[in-house]
């Protein structure tokens, strides 16, 4: 019998953003990296994620373009939820996320019609956009969202509500089926190295101080300048400097999403204990509607 | 049923008409209640209408139980009801001059000192009337003399001396009655000629509803368009859908039925056993849809008669046909005997437009699309077909000529000094070739192609299928195509630009076994090949 799937199509800036999602979901809501081939993914996912590498075969395909695939970083499962982790390259990447959804919805209209051979059948979709709060704060960052895809399917209405808060987090906004979290330091302004700075630090703080000292007198940021559209992003590399050097003495020449999810240097006590990750925690399995005893418990 | 106990026309149009103006039963409880068919019914309502206007007019008090016959055959007689000015829905003839000059004939006339007697006695005199109708001459001759005999003798045609020789001499004359038949169109036995409502329309089918036929119960196929593609694996009801359709363009003519089941059973018409095709059509036949913008149905039934004129011992059932398109109500009733030929009984068989099928496997030989050839050379759609075949299949071919003795087709191939028979050419060449042919014969109707891609080679299909529909807009024919092959499909629906101009539809089992459509507008499935590349042969 066809099982019923409810979609969270999840929209992060990228890799470490995706890297630090990923290893909540797994860590904290228990879900479970799915590692099937295309054929054994729910329809639609199945047919549009072949049909998407096969175009790129038949169009000769080069060196250059063989990470032009939009086809999400990692999914994930829990029970009948499953989430899709897309890593945008960017905020401004608009194009390439609405023809993506542009697409899903078109094919998602008959994906009980046309299984392809699939188990499951998508019967619900959500849309998580998560974005760094940089300078803009979370109010102008869904207004970019409702701008970008307020009409996305051949004219039809995508965002169609307001954007409301959410009951347990001053990160996240909804409207309806569609939400924005964003990272920072406070809603209105910072990024997700924000979140990851304190949490590398409970466990490590000698290494954490050596590490600042380190990158703020090796590589000087005006991070300190009066405006934040400057400031901010100052910040933000530096953090990411300090994060990338943290982890080189457990993951020699890796990017942050690596030391993240394959060095020991964070534990899994922390990040249950982190009440920036709990809040997101919180939001998304909100949002999802999702219960299980592990996810209480966690909770 | 006792020789004294036999009903006249009168009586049983008596009762039909107490039961239907005054207990204002339907037709079909009417037809529980009385043994007769739909056909006899609404001809009885018609000759009762036609006979009261009589008796509301001048020569009214002249009127016997005994005239109803004539009456009866009047209103069965198309070209007379023309010339009536006979309206089916309000049952009355509007033509008041050429009614009044009809119930003269039917009446007594003062002459001088005497009465001369009714010019329209017996039923065969009104037939000869309406013969008359179609002469100018003929016609003439009757206002001036009312001698009807002599009027007939006016009427005689050339088609009249054919039949005459073909009574006479049989084969002996072969060849030219041959030649006459062909010029003459297709002849149907027991009934008028057909033709069609209108050969200008502004559009095709819209939506057809199959609500019973073969597998098919309540199956809605709408939006349809100007190509319109029905996928399946086998056995999935794709031919009994494009036979739906097919029987729903011919309306009440029987002959719709016939060719059904002549390519089903692919057996020749001179073959069919009665037993044999009444079994065929045992369970009741009943499609609708829009055409035109205008309702059309038709129902087909097997019924048993049981009236005293029919010989019961060779007589076996009836097959009645009921249609009706926009306010034109049309019936047939054709008796199958065994070892007997079928009688067909219509009023009048029009049929809603020019409807071609096309099988991969029966009457698929040269000799049938002999007519196709020739319309195709006179709407000059021959030499696109060359120019296709030539550009994209063989390009030495510059002509394929009919062959009227032998019915063949040659081949003019600049490798050959002789002209090849078209046989011995690929058969995805000749399947081309008589499928192109067949868009001149459908102009402004519809034409059904069963496995389209019989023969046909995949690359071929991206170039043909373009090219079909350049002759189906041409010709303004509507298109409805069945195949096994999702290249095909995918070929129809990624190389033609409109469209807006294209459907495709599966028939799907339910969880109950009952079949359903899947219906797609040709964006929509255009989107979705390109997102998915789905198959629409396996749609759920």
């Amino acid at each position: 019998m066809i099982k019923s799937i409810n979609a969270l199509l999840t929209f992060c800036e990228g890799p470490h953003d995706v890297a630090y999602v990923r290893m909540v979901l797994r860590k904290l809501l228990n879900f479970k990296i799915v590692k099937a081939k295309f054929k054994e993914l729910p329809s639609p996912f199945n047919a549009i994620f072949k049909k998407t590498v096969q175009e790129y075969v038949q169009g000769d395909l080069s060196l250059d373009m063989a990470h032009k695939f939009f086809l999400p970083d990692t999914i994930l499962q829990n029970g009948n939820h499953m989430i899709l982790l897309f890593n945008c390259g960017g905020k401004d990447n608009y194009d390439k996320v609405r023809t993506l959804i542009s697409d899903y919805l078109e094919a998602l209209q008959d994906a009980r019609t046309f299984p392809q051979g699939a188990e499951d059948v998508v019967d619900s979709t959500r849309y998580l956009f998560v974005y760094d709060a940089d300078a803009k704060g979370i109010k102008d960052i869904c207004c970019d969202v409702t701008t970008n895809f307020c009409s996305i399917n051949n004219g039809e209405d995508f965002i169609t509500q307001d954007w409301g808060k959410a009951p347990h987090s001053d990160f996240g906004r909804v409207a309806g089926d569609k939400a924005v979290y964003v990272w920072g330091e406070n809603p209105g302004r910072g990024t997700l190295e924000d979140i990851l700075i304190p949490l590398f630090a409970n466990d490590n703080e000698e290494l954490m101080t050596k590490a600042t000292s380190a990158v703020v007198k090796m590589f000087p940021r005006d991070t300190d300048n009066n405006d934040a559209i400057i400031a901010v992003p100052a910040l933000a590399k530096q953090k990411k400097s300090i994060l990338t050097l943290l982890g080189q003495g457990e993951k020699p020449g890796s990017s942050i999403a690596v030391i993240l999810e394959q060095s020991k240097l964070l534990t899994d006590t922390t990040l249950k204990d982190d009440e920036r990750t709990g809040a997101f925690t919180k939001f998304v399995a909100e949002f999802i509607n999702l219960r299980s005893t592990r996810v209480l418990e966690v909770m | 049923m006792s020789e004294e106990h036999k009903r006249s026309e009168w009586d049983i149009a008596k009762a039909i008409e107490k039961l239907y103006l005054e207990d204002k039963l339907d037709e079909n409880e009417i037809i529980k209640r009385i043994d007769v068919s739909k056909y006899e019914l609404r001809g009885s309502l018609r000759a009762l209408a036609l006979a009261n206007q009589y008796r509301e007019s001048d020569y009214g008090d002249q009127f016997k139980e005994s005239m109803f016959p004539l009456f009866l055959k009047a209103v069965r007689i198309p070209a007379l009801k023309e010339w009536l000015g006979w309206d089916d829905t309000t049952n009355i003839a509007a033509n008041n001059v050429n009614r009044a000059l009809f119930f003269s004939w039917l009446s007594y006339e003062p002459l001088e000192s005497k009465y001369d007697s009714p010019l329209i006695q017996k039923r065969d005199d009104v037939v000869s009337i309406s013969r008359i109708l179609r002469n100018e001459q003929a016609f003439d001759y009757l206002l001036n003399t009312r001698d009807l005999a002599g009027a007939v003798r006016n009427t005689v045609t050339i088609s009249d001396y054919i039949l005459a020789l073909r009574k006479s001499f049989g084969k002996t004359f072969g060849p030219f009655l041959s030649l006459f038949d062909k010029a003459n169109g297709a002849s149907l036995s027991g009934v008028e000629q057909t033709n069609i409502f209108s050969d200008k329309i502004d559009s095709h089918f819209s939506s057809i509803t199959i609500e019973s036929y073969k597998c098919l119960r309540n199956i809605c196929i709408d939006k349809l368009a100007r190509i319109n593609l029905v996928a399946g694996l086998n056995n999935s009801g794709k031919t009994s859908l494009l036979e739906a359709i097919y029987l729903l363009a011919r309306q009440n003519d029987f002959d719709g039925i016939l060719g059904v089941i002549q390519r089903r059973g692919k057996i020749p018409e001179e073959r069919i056993q009665a037993e044999w095709l009444l079994n065929q059509i045992a369970r009741p036949i009943s499609i609708k849809g829009v055409f035109d913008g205008k309702q059309a149905d038709v129902t087909i039934s097997v019924i048993q008669e049981g009236g005293e004129s029919l010989d019961m011992s060779k007589y076996l059932q009836s097959v009645e046909i009921t249609s009706q398109f926009d306010s034109h109500k049309q019936e047939s009733l054709t008796r199958i005997f065994k070892g007997r030929e079928r009688v067909s009984q219509a009023d009048s068989i029009k049929l809603l437009c020019k409807a071609i099928y096309s099988s991969p496997f029966f009457l698929n030989e040269s000799r049938h699309y002999s007519s196709s050839y020739q319309k195709s050379v006179r709407s000059k759609a021959l030499p696109k077909i060359f120019d296709f075949i030539r550009l994209e299949i063989e390009p030495n071919i510059s002509d394929i000529r009919l062959v009227e003795d032998s019915q063949r087709f040659l081949v003019t191939d600049s490798r050959f000094d002789e002209t090849p028979d078209l046989t011995s050419y690929g058969e995805g060449l000749q399947r081309i070739f008589f499928m192109s042919l067949l868009f001149a014969s459908a102009q402004n109707g519809i034409l059904l192609i069963d496995e389209f891609e019989n023969a046909i080679h995949v690359d071929l299909m991206a170039r043909f299928a373009p090219f079909v529909y350049k002759l189906a807009v041409e010709f303004n024919v509507q298109v409805f195509l069945t195949s096994h092959s999702k290249e095909c499909i995918d070929s129809f629906v990624q190389n033609i630009d409109k469209k807006e101009d294209i459907s495709c539809y599966a028939l799907v089992p339910n969880s109950e076994g009952a079949l359903e459509v899947r219906g797609f507008g040709g964006q929509k499935y255009s989107n979705l090949l390109r997102i998915a590349d789905v198959d629409l042969r396996k749609a759920q």
